[in-house]
């Protein structure tokens, strides 16, 4: 899915989150994207999953318009915040089942699908327990076997990195990534990693203050700054500790 | 200087020198400052209502309810917040001993209770006469200084004695009998008898109330004497302090789910705290679906002995993704998910987190209203219009309960579960009041048969009960599509800017059109009555679709600042 955002400015209150981002996205492409706490990360995902209405700008999902009233884009994309929006109740299989039928993906063959996704996550042994009962971990990765089982055409992620997962579900997922990417699919993620943004990433969009900084590969930026080696990430955020908004 | 006063001078200092800091720091901090609690109005309103009509005793009897109910509602707020508050996942990992967390809540606990002054120095000033002596203006300014005192005592006995304890929900029950006392008076006399004061007397808070009582009837001696037992239980506040400290010593955390928990404090076990765990954690317990089994590192199952769930396996994969949510729990289940389409009945599964137990809540019902029927013949007399108000409230805790719409937490804000969720509207919406509409036609019939036999026994005639309560019910399915709109506006914050300026008088317009259609419906009759009915059925019909357009086009974030 293509993805294409122009001139994305968001307030909140006279609190400026994103100021002016603009950017575009291929289909295919994994962006990761970096930026201080509170450098709008968090709020480009969510005006991408509409739950935050842009005060300005636009957002094109293979050139058609995004907005909260379009069912038809939100179900071509899942976002998955850092604390997954889960029930407490209801076991790993039956959320499962639940955000199957919301996606309209409840189709034959699904069964062995979501089973080789929870073999793969290790969820097996607490797929009938309530969710409330499962740690951390397991609820992040019971919400992300959820999104694997709907492949969207979208993929939006809030620290993926950082929530919990162990090292198995963080396989699984970047191995899906990939391959999704190979298909089609486009997949947004935040990260405070900088070794795991080069590392897994095609682009690197670097947000400051609000403000859309940095847009590009890890070897353009490479290029750009002329680092031989070590972090390229580290040395492009470096200088903005001393910039003003 | 406090550290964190040293703290904030050197962050000022840094705003100084960084333009952006200073501008960043503006803008997070300029938005509209939170409503002041209106708790402490409470039993202003209430004091108010008695005295505006003369009977200052009664005034005087509703402070001391007032204080009673009040210690024992903060004796189990204290209780649940050294039990399973915040606070107690917080600084469990930090190195904070069990003492300074009790004696944290504490003081907290006896700040709050100063918002008791107030009430006790309003009703103690209009039960002065003119020309009161110093004696008794001394005596209603030491019934306001000692009474938060004797409030916060209360409230930590409460929280550590087992047996009071168990009457902290008693105090809501008390703080409910204020509000009727005061608007459905009973035929109160302006001076209440001895037998009433002798019951006042009995209760702590009921102490204030004869001090202020006697100091107002030049009584010195007796309001001396009733200071009595308010200073001992005051002077017994830093032994109850201590002991609350030493009562509050936490064996261990147990963590039962993502955000909830319970501590387990010294010398209690698993065992002893079903009720507890059950109560902090839905998941394990009552609510659990059939299909939910316990987990082995869950400590109930630990402490329970209970068989680990085993590992899923394909078939039953198969079987939970094919079956959807359980649609056999009943009769009126059974009509509700017959009614809803495909897609319909997927979103309300979403929106009810799969709990719906349709038929249930029609049982819940029919146990209301037929104790309201059979308790018209014993007690109702003036409470109709409780009763009118009762039966709707009943039906609304299962009418208009969504778990869809709860909150969590990410990334510092709120927002509905239902949010990153293609969920639209419209068919949101249009899903809610179909399964409304059952709800409504299953229950009607049982409530209007409550309402005309609660009614009969109010003494209106038969007809004019079952018009009552039909009319009534009517409002309430009419309400309808304000609610579904409620329930989405709950979750997110408008963000209109200036334009909700300009809004705020139609609104309110719209608002006092909508109240005063609604009594013009139930005080008309005929054809003006039912104009009447059209205009409150067509206003909530009209903030449904004005909200749902704002909605779909971003006018409103799914987001809202925790407070």
């Amino acid at each position: 899915m293509r993805v294409a955002i122009d001139g994305l400015t968001k307030r909140y209150g006279a609190y400026r989150a994103l100021q002016n981002v603009s950017m575009t996205i291929e289909s295919g492409q994994i962006v990761a994207v970096l930026g201080a706490n509170g450098a709008g990360k968090t709020t480009l995902l969510r005006c991408l999953a509409t739950i935050a209405a842009p005060n300005a700008g636009s957002i094109h999902l293979d050139g058609e318009p995004l907005s909260r009233g379009r069912l038809d884009l939100r179900q071509r994309l899942f976002f998955l915040p850092d604390s997954p929006f889960l029930f407490a109740w209801p076991t790993p299989v039956q959320h499962i089942g639940m955000v199957l039928r919301l996606y309209g993906k409840e189709r034959a063959g699904t069964a062995d699908r979501v089973f080789g996704l929870m073999e793969a996550l290790d969820l097996l042994g607490c797929g009938r327990a309530p969710i409330a009962a499962l740690s951390r971990g397991q609820s992040y990765k019971t919400a992300l076997a959820a999104l694997l089982a709907v492949e969207p055409e979208l993929v939006l992620l809030d620290e993926p990195f950082a929530s919990g997962m162990d090292p198995q579900g963080t396989l699984v997922l970047r191995e899906w990534a990939r391959r999704a990417a190979g298909n089609g699919t486009t997949l947004l993620y935040t990260t405070q990693i900088l070794e795991v943004a080069e590392a897994f990433s095609d682009k690197v969009a670097i947000l400051h203050r609000g403000g859309l900084h940095a847009f590009d590969s890890v070897a353009a930026l490479r290029e750009q700054t002329g680092a031989a080696e070590g972090s390229v990430l580290a040395g492009v955020m470096a200088p903005l500790r001393e910039t003003g908004r | 200087m406090t550290l964190e006063k040293q703290i904030l001078e050197k962050l000022r200092a840094a705003r100084l020198h960084d333009p952006a800091l200073r501008d960043e720091d503006r803008e997070r901090r300029s938005h509209l400052g939170h409503l002041p609690s209106l708790v402490p109005l409470w039993p202003l309103v209430v004091i108010a209502r008695h005295a505006g009509e003369g009977r200052i005793d009664a005034a005087l009897a509703a402070v001391g309810v007032y204080l009673t109910a009040t210690s024992l509602v903060r004796g189990g707020a204290i209780r649940q917040q050294l039990r399973s508050g915040p606070d107690v996942a917080a600084f469990a990992a930090l190195p904070a001993s069990d003492e300074w967390l009790a004696d944290r809540v504490f003081r907290a606990a006896a700040r709050e209770a100063l918002v008791v002054m107030l009430p006790i120095l309003v009703a103690g000033w209009l039960a002065l006469p003119p020309g009161s002596t110093i004696w008794q203006w001394a005596a209603w300014a030491a019934a306001g200084l000692i009474g938060p005192a004797l409030v916060a005592a209360l409230a930590t006995a409460c929280a550590v004695v087992p047996v009071l304890a168990r009457w902290s929900s008693f105090g809501f029950v008390l703080h409910v009998a204020l509000f009727v006392t005061a608007y459905f008076p009973l035929s109160l006399p302006d001076e209440l008898p001895g037998i009433a004061w002798f019951l006042i007397g009995l209760t702590p808070g009921g102490w204030i109330a004869q001090i202020l009582r006697h100091a107002g009837g030049q009584s010195d001696a007796a309001a001396l004497v009733w200071f009595a037992p308010v200073v001992a239980v005051a002077c017994a506040l830093p032994a109850l302090r201590s002991r609350l400290a030493r009562h509050h010593a936490v064996a261990e955390i147990v963590v039962l789910g993502q955000q909830t928990h319970v501590a387990r404090f010294e010398g209690e076990h698993l065992d002893d705290m079903p009720t507890l765990i059950a109560g902090a954690e839905p998941a394990a317990e009552s609510t659990a679906e059939p299909d939910a089994e316990p987990l082995a590192a869950d400590p109930k199952v630990a402490a329970e002995g209970k068989a680990p769930a085993p590992p899923v396996t394909h078939e039953h994969i198969a079987r939970i993704l094919e079956a959807g949510a359980p649609r056999d729990r009943g009769p009126i289940d059974r009509m509700v998910w017959r009614m809803l389409g495909e897609r319909e009945a997927h979103v309300i599964e979403w929106l009810m987190g799969r709990r719906a137990r349709f038929t249930g809540e029609w049982r819940a019902i029919l146990v209301a209203c037929s104790v309201v029927a059979v308790g018209s013949f014993v007690v109702l007399g003036d409470l109709i219009p409780i009763v009118a108000i009762a039966v709707p409230l009943i039906l609304g805790v299962a009418l208009f309960t969504w778990s869809g719409f709860e909150s969590r937490r990410s990334g510092g804000q709120l927002s509905p579960l239902h949010a990153p969720y293609p969920i639209s509207y419209a068919e949101a919406a249009r899903a809610m009041l179909k399964v409304n509409a059952v709800r409504l036609l299953v229950a009607g019939p049982a409530v209007l048969i409550a309402g005309t036999i609660a009614g009969r026994n109010a003494g209106l005639t038969p007809l004019e009960a079952a018009a009552l309560a039909g009319k009534l019910w009517l409002m309430l399915v009419a309400a309808q599509p304000l609610l579904v709109a409620g329930a989405f506006m709950g979750g997110a914050s408008d963000r209109l800017g200036f334009r909700s300026v300009i809004a705020t008088p139609f609104v309110i317009v719209a608002a006092i059109a909508w109240l005063t259609s609604g009594i013009a419906w139930l005080m008309a009759e005929g054809a003006e009555g039912w104009l009447a009915f059209a205009a409150f059925a067509a206003i909530p019909l009209v903030v449904l679709v004005v909200y749902g357009w704002l909605y779909n086009r971003g006018h409103v974030d799914l987001l809202r600042t925790p407070r």
